[in-house]
């Protein structure tokens, strides 16, 4: 190998070398600011719960989803008003979103407060999250069911959805611990 | 299998080649980038880009290794794509070629796939050209993310000076355990029209079976492998089957907001078969050689959307 034909490669290579460029995390929401704008001037404490193991297989049988994490961390109201903050798989990284359910177990709203994705920040729009509000785990929260699905964006509303109706099986046995 | 790198690389071309490949990747680094993204080297999935939305795809292919000498064959293409419709993308992209042969015949000579008539078989030989153009169309019908399993048609014709080909494929895709798991499957048949050492034209064909299966990491990162079975016809009919061959290799896919990339290498398997003398001279350990089988495949190719 001739020495020029090296430098030609390595010269090559010093002019493209890549400037890696570390993506931030889009956050929308803090806790305290998902808190109050579902509980507007209700004080929610924060609480570490623990499901067993027969209750996380309960779950994934009703929800069709599979449980995380056994820790669940629940803002709880006076009234067994709750948020609770969860993640679901995007095409890369994780989506980070709130929900918050009524003392009926009603959802009052969801929250996307970490979207990372280029795509399918559809789900972020108010006309979509509002689909949720009022569903409780008598519905079959399916997509393209009762959920419309997001054209170009539903592997997020697909997971999204999953999540909420984990959420709501959650909060039903998390509400009967306390 | 032999591979002479040093000799390789000395085209002036490859530099020029390799550079520009990877100001692709220093544009890459730089820009936001994909949520549609090529997790396979070889197997298509069935995801197509959201309406509106364009992608820019760099792709080297290597073919490396027959049964004596040495040889390389590398593929570049430089494709632009764009979502018509959410289900519904067309792209172009323009092929070349790159091929280096020295003394790679069983006699001791240089020639095979690509190596013109006219080259001297006591010499090495090491040639860039352009091939063709491609204009491919993939239309989903259904999504792995809501239906029972994704499926989608891709057509591709390629123009070019000595070469047209036209290349159907049937795509299918089914996601597991929370779409941690992918698992994709393509049925292809490529014809190809191309004019030969004298000027004249003639046509051949191809089945391939390809199956790769793709899993979630760790955020950002997928492993798996793939799985490629071609099928040789040496014209449109049927009954002129020439060979079957099989590869076999892992893959690596990592993705940010910004960029992906994807590494995927293919292993000829010992179960060749040919369908005549002529073919089975060409078999050696069980792999298949000849003019068109080399012992590993490789592939890396980079994604930009925009």
């Amino acid at each position: 190998m001739r020495s020029r034909e090296w430098n030609r490669i390595l010269i090559g290579l010093a002019l493209s070398a890549p400037i890696p460029y570390v993506a931030q995390a889009a956050t929308y929401l803090t806790e305290d600011q998902a808190a109050s704008i579902f509980f507007p001037g209700v004080k929610l404490e924060p609480r570490s719960m623990e499901l067993s193991l027969p209750e996380m297989k309960k779950i994934e049988k009703a929800s069709g989803g599979r449980v995380p994490s056994s820790q669940i961390r629940v803002w709880w109201g006076p009234q067994h008003q709750a948020m609770i903050i969860d993640r679901v798989l995007g095409k890369h990284e994780f989506i980070t979103y709130a929900v918050a359910i009524s003392p009926e177990g009603k959802i009052k709203g969801i929250e996307i407060m970490e979207y990372r994705e280029t795509y399918g920040y559809q789900i972020r729009e108010p006309q979509w999250r509002g689909k949720f509000v009022g569903k409780s785990i008598q519905d079959s929260l399916k997509l393209d069911k009762d959920i419309p699905n997001i054209s170009g964006a539903t592997l997020s509303s697909k997971h999204v959805t999953g999540g909420v109706r984990r959420v709501l099986r959650t909060y039903e046995i998390l509400k009967s611990k306390i | 299998m032999k591979c002479d790198w040093n000799s390789w690389i000395k085209s002036k071309w490859q530099g020029v080649f390799l550079a520009s490949f990877l100001a692709c990747a220093g544009i890459l680094f730089t820009r936001e980038a994909s949520a549609h993204e090529g997790i396979f080297g070889f197997v298509y999935t069935t995801e197509t880009l959201p309406k509106g939305k364009w992608e820019l795809e760099q792709v080297y292919q290597g073919k490396y290794g027959k049964t004596h000498g040495s040889y390389a064959h590398s593929f570049f293409r430089t494709e632009l794509e764009y979502g018509f419709t959410d289900n519904f993308q067309g792209s172009v992209y323009i092929n070349s070629r790159h091929v280096y042969a020295n003394k790679n015949n069983s006699d001791g000579t240089t020639g095979g796939e690509d190596v013109p008539e006219g080259a001297d078989p006591h010499k090495s030989y090491n040639k860039y050209k352009f091939e063709t153009v491609s204009f491919e169309g993939i239309y989903r019908l259904l999504s792995p993310y809501k239906d029972p399993f994704g499926f989608a048609l891709y057509l591709e014709p390629a123009v070019g000076p000595d070469k047209y080909e036209i290349e159907p494929k049937l795509l299918f895709q089914k996601n597991f355990l929370d779409d941690r798991l992918i698992v994709a499957y393509n049925f292809v048949w490529e014809m190809e029209w191309a004019r030969n050492k004298k000027s004249v034209w003639e046509h051949e064909m191809e089945f391939q079976n390809n199956l790769g299966a793709s899993y979630r990491l760790s955020d950002n990162w997928r492993g798996g492998v793939e799985f490629q079975n071609v099928n040789k016809f040496g014209t449109f009919s049927l009954r002129d089957i020439e060979h079957n061959a099989y590869f076999l290799g892992p893959n690596v896919h990592y993705a940010q907001k910004d960029y992906w990339i994807t590494t995927a290498v293919l292993f000829q398997l010992p179960f060749a078969h040919g369908h005549s003398e002529e073919q089975r001279d060409a078999i050696e350990g069980g792999r298949i050689f000849g003019h068109e089988r080399e012992a590993v495949q490789l592939n890396v190719k980079m994604g930009w959307n925009f």
